[in-house]
């Protein structure tokens, strides 16, 4: 083996591993670490873009969770509120979906692609769609409605209480038939036939058999799936900003909207980097808190992949 | 009798739970079918609503009951979306197009590179950097947008004198910097499985790492580039944030915020827009659908490939 | 699906990454708009005024002509933008000096974009802002203060209208040119063949509605609101539920949603109850198409319906503008743009919503930067372009009683008038009237919607407004 330049094969290594890697450490420097560090400047700051920040100390904290500025606390409900129901039925229906399409159907590959279509679609397309589904007056949802002897349908996005509802389904919509679905169909195909069969032998229904055999096994998958929708959900914001505007009397107004609307709206840039800050803090916590939780029914097959 | 015959005549004669049996099994795919065809009409209705809105004339949009069908397709109103003064859709569609796929072929690429740095070699911080990186994904973007949005104002200024704000730059720049870290993971996972005699061989034989990475890893890895390619394409196809962050002249604007704008402020008010607006979102899904047809094989292999499922 | 080879994946490569930097080449200009390819009629009706008689402005000024200046002009795009590619050119031709259209884009992105530039010193000479942030920008030193640029130019403001200049001003200093204008969302699109099927006796004369009460309005909207099968099939007013068009009403009733000094509410009184009740009763009484969001998914909802005969009566803004248009009701029934009705008050709560020219204070050619905003003033340089739907009227009686306009743009005399009778631009002490703007479109959602009474919804509502008044001016 040659030697270039003195360097033994193990520091040629180091050398190789750092190069390699380093568009994506530069990357990471660029753009996250350095504008995290900040855009944490910036929350001490009052900043309008055109001026110069002046530095105000806790005050956007302050201003924030103390209630001051009155649209905090409701958009951080409204946005738990949405990922909190939102979540477990997406999981649910995922799941449900997953196993419907792992039982040997024909023309499951056709289920599949029909189910999964949804998820493709762009958020302005599905948006743009659904609005018009849910046109009071001419919209195909109160059509059906009308169908069924229901004369006047109710008006789906500008009556404050069924704003949000309406957004879910709209999101629920674009993905449950999405990734979420189909890491679980890898799951459940991964379990092995046999212990359904033992199973089966056993006397157990299919109820019990999905109970007490492929459950547990997918738990893994559904904690996975369980993580990163918690954290999709508390970042909705282009379907509030584009079926809704937030309205109708702020039902909708989610997190992510105020700090959009406070950032480059408001020119409050400051004040929106405290707002994103908080907002950071809550998913990472949410997060741990999910893996800390996860002990107690996460079980996992042989040794925990990375 | 032959043995068949008689073992015919035997299953003639079924036992009543053998029989009740046999119906329960067909009830239960009946309904498992009845559920699958349900899933399909819930998840392609609003699809099929939207294609018949498009082909309908104005004023048919707006007519209770709506027709379930146009009286006369209007194939057209594809054609009026590239027609419309202040509506610059073509345009908007090579807009997309471009940036979509100048930002795929940088995750691609540079999660190739950072993919091959975290699994093939062994170096100092490596592990660290690697919980680094997953915990990228946890990070909401807006935390970063409004630093991210006064740096490529600010720097590029300083820099070559003008600004980076309303160009394409900040869409596609941030994606040949690694790409984002699932790419990096999802190859990552991949590299991982390919055993490393090969590398050995090719060391022994005089190799880089660059060659390794060409001609060893690299064709191996053909479906789990594609995964990352499919997904990179769909998320920067549907990048709706970003654009609206960074854009401002309207020509400039992707598919995904000149629809909104589209939607909201055309240029010409009295335009009617309702079916044209149909028209222009079936256009926009358009790409998607055909990519994951075509990539299809790739995508759920990939995915269980990566092992993100346990 | 065809193999992915080595070399077609490196070909691949190479051929897209030729693309984006191509693409880069001719993107990497500051941000400048690419020019508007449209044509348009507003080519073929500016162009017409270079032949024309020539300007006296321009001859009376005394051009300062820098040589081998270009001067840059900011607009939101669009048909604005399309006026001024326009505009550029023949001032061009008349004076020599160069201006370059630059778009920042449409609203809201425009204003973060001027002040985003106004940091770096980059932003254009003459900037568009229109009284929805004009006062802010004024007030953190964005724009240039035209006081002195008009005394130095013996520049004549008598004919000007007066409200229109203090919609412009800070403190008693202009601060933009009162470009043009509209008498907030006070126009009444009217379908003649409707009401007249109703009973109401109009014609496409605007003047027929003059008289009009809230009361008549209401009665009209009830009358022509048919129904087929227990829903509506024709639909008689549609109201808006943002801040100018409730100002409308508002002030016919003779109540506003703030004290002039902008830094109180004034929502207590029963003729703000009055008047935020009967635009209450027009959603809750089903002769309106559902109200904001649900409108369609465009939001245009209003126009289309009533350019498809569908919709008798709509609240609407300028009349130059002409929506829907006669290229898409083409004859198919008689129509015209009137004024919305008076109040109990006896008046129209018509207020100014102006679009301005400003000079930004960074610029280093303000007086060549004057001379271009002064020309744009002139009514030579206006009316081709009102006639041909492309704006507004600048606050001028010259322009407004201008004759041709009163001939050949069917609504345009009510509008004098109006504008001429407006009052000024309202808005919060603070200038944050956009905030204000979308508070008042969330606080009502209930309202409409029919889930909240008025009374009910109005604490909480008036909490809103008022924090919104309170917060500091931005700096």
């Amino acid at each position: 083996m040659h030697r270039r330049g003195g360097l033994s094969p193990r520091a040629r290594e180091e050398i190789a591993g750092w190069l390699w890697t380093s568009p994506w450490l530069l990357g990471f420097l660029l753009f996250f670490f350095g504008p995290m560090v900040a855009s944490l400047y910036l929350s001490f700051t009052k900043y309008a873009i055109g001026g110069t920040p002046q530095v105000i100390g806790l005050d956007n904290f302050v201003r924030a969770l103390s209630g001051k500025d009155d649209l905090f606390w409701p958009s951080m409900g409204r946005t738990v509120e949405y990922a909190f129901v939102m979540v477990p039925i997406g999981i649910g229906l995922s799941l449900l979906a997953a196993t419907l399409l792992n039982q040997g159907l024909k023309g499951t590959a056709v289920f599949r692609t029909l189910f999964f279509l949804p998820s493709l679609t762009p958020v302005v397309a599905a948006a743009v769609i659904w609005r018009w589904l849910y046109q009071p007056d001419f919209g195909a949802i109160n059509w059906l409605l009308w169908q069924l002897g229901v004369d006047e349908g109710p008006r789906w996005l500008t009556t404050p209480d069924l704003a949000l509802p309406s957004l879910m389904l709209i999101a629920l919509w674009a993905s449950v038939g999405g990734g979420a679905m189909v890491i679980f169909l890898a799951g459940l195909q991964s379990v092995p036939r046999e212990l359904h069969d033992a199973a089966a032998i056993d006397g157990a229904n299919a109820w019990q058999r999905f109970r007490n055999v492929t459950l547990p096994l997918i738990t893994p998958t559904i904690f996975f799936n369980l993580v990163i929708g918690i954290i999709a959900a508390l970042k909705v914001f282009a379907l509030a900003v584009l079926a809704t505007q937030g309205g109708p009397n702020y039902a909708t107004w989610f997190f992510n909207l105020h700090l959009y609307n406070n950032a480059f709206q408001f020119f409050e840039m400051g004040y929106a980097s405290a707002l994103a800050w908080i907002f950071f803090l809550l998913v990472v916590s949410l997060t741990l808190l999910n893996v800390r939780w996860s002990r107690n029914w996460v079980h996992y097959e042989g040794e925990e992949r990375a | 009798m032959s043995a068949a015959q008689s073992l015919s005549t035997l299953a003639r004669f079924r036992t009543p739970e053998q029989v009740r049996a046999r119906w329960a099994w067909y009830a239960g795919r009946g309904i498992l079918y009845a559920l699958a065809a349900l899933g399909a009409i819930l998840f392609m209705g609003p699809f099929l609503f939207a294609i018949s809105g498009s082909l309908k004339s104005a004023a048919e949009m707006h007519v209770f009951p709506p027709p379930l069908l146009p009286a006369q397709p209007a194939f057209g109103n594809y054609a009026r979306l590239f027609d419309i003064p202040g509506v610059y859709f073509a345009k908007w569609y090579l807009n997309s197009i471009i940036i979509t796929c100048a930002s795929v072929l940088g995750t691609v690429v540079s999660a190739c590179a950072a993919a091959y740095g975290f699994s093939r070699f062994r170096w100092r911080l490596r592990d660290f950097f690697f919980i680094v990186l997953l915990s990228t994904l946890v990070l909401p973007e807006e935390v970063v947008i409004i630093p991210k949005f006064l740096m490529f104002h600010y720097v590029p200024q300083a820099l070559f004198g003008h600004t980076w704000i309303d160009t394409w730059w900040p869409l596609i720049v941030p994606s040949w910097f690694g790409g984002g870290a699932f790419s990096v993971f999802l190859m990552r996972q991949f590299f991982l499985q390919i055993p490393r005699d090969l590398d050995e061989a090719a060391i022994i034989d005089g190799a880089n790492s660059w060659q390794i990475l060409r001609h060893i890893l690299l064709p191996l890895a053909q479906p789990a580039l594609a995964t990352v390619a499919i997904f990179s394409f769909l998320t920067h196809w549907n990048d709706f944030f970003h654009p609206l962050i960074y854009l401002s002249t309207v020509e400039s604007f992707p598919l995904s915020v000149g629809l909104r704008w589209f939607q909201q402020a055309a240029n010409d008010p009295s335009e009617p827009r309702d079916h044209l607006l149909m028209a222009a979102s079936m256009l926009m899904v358009l790409p998607c659908v055909l990519i994951f047809f075509t990539m299809q094989r790739y995508f759920v292999r990939g995915i269980v490939m990566s092992g993100i499922k346990g | 699906m065809p193999t992915v080879t080595r070399r077609r994946f490196v070909i691949g490569i190479c051929l897209a990454a030729a693309i984006p930097v191509l693409q880069a080449c001719r993107q990497a200009p500051p941000p400048a708009a690419q020019p508007a390819t449209s044509t348009t009629p507003q080519a073929t009706a500016v162009s017409g005024t270079t032949g024309a008689s020539s300007t006296a402005s321009a001859a009376t000024a005394a051009p300062v002509v820098s040589t081998g200046v270009e001067l840059q002009v900011a607009t939101r795009g669009g048909t604005d933008g399309d006026i001024m590619e326009n505009s550029v050119v023949t001032f061009l031709a008349q004076t020599g000096i160069k201006f370059k259209h630059v778009s920042y884009g449409p609203e809201p992105d425009y204003w973060s974009k001027v002040q985003a530039l106004h940091a770096t010193g980059q932003v254009a000479d003459v900037v568009w802002a229109s009284t929805g942030n004009l006062h802010n920008f004024a007030n953190r030193g964005i724009l240039a203060e035209l006081d002195s640029l008009i005394v130095a130019d013996k520049y004549d403001l008598s004919d000007y209208v007066p409200a229109g200049l203090q919609s412009m001003s800070l403190n008693g200093k202009l601060y933009g040119m009162p470009w043009g204008g509209h008498p907030g969302n006070g126009g009444l699109l009217y379908n003649v063949d409707l009401l007249n099927a109703a009973g109401f006796n109009v014609t496409e004369d605007p003047d027929s509605l003059q008289n009009w009460t809230y009361d008549t309005l209401r009665d009209a909207a009830t009358k022509t609101t048919t129904t087929k099968d227990g829903r509506a099939d024709v639909f008689g007013y549609s109201p808006g539920t943002d801040f100018l068009s409730l100002n409308n009403v508002l002030g016919a009733y003779g109540a506003r949603f703030m004290t002039p000094d902008g830094k109180n509410l004034a929502m207590d009184t029963p003729e703000f109850m009055a008047a935020m009740s009967w635009v209450r009763d027009i959603f809750m009484s089903k002769t309106s198409p559902a109200p904001g969001a649900d409108a369609t998914a465009t939001g245009n909802t209003n126009n289309e319906l009533f350019g498809g005969g569908r919709l008798a009566t709509l609240q609407t803004q300028y009349a130059g503008m002409f929506t829907p248009g006669e290229k898409v009701i083409q004859g198919k029934f008689k129509w015209n743009v009137g004024l919305q009705p008076k109040g109990p008050a006896g008046k129209r709560g018509t207020a100014l919503t102006i679009n301005g020219m400003t000079i930004a204070a960074s610029s280093k050619h303000k007086s060549e930067a004057w001379q271009f905003v002064k020309w744009l003033m002139e009514p030579e340089n206006q009316v081709p372009i009102i006639l041909a739907g492309g704006s507004r009227p600048a606050l001028r009686t010259k322009v407004l009683n201008n004759s041709r306009l009163m001939a050949e743009l069917k609504a345009h005399k009510v509008f004098a008038k109006a504008l001429l009778e407006a009052e000024p631009w309202q808005m919060p002490a603070n200038f944050r009237w956009p905030e204000f703007n979308s508070t008042v479109i969330q606080v009502f959602g209930g309202v409409w919607a029919g889930t909240q009474t008025l009374q009910q919804a109005l604490p909480e509502a008036k909490k809103k407004l008022q924090d919104v008044i309170d917060k500091p001016a931005i700096d």
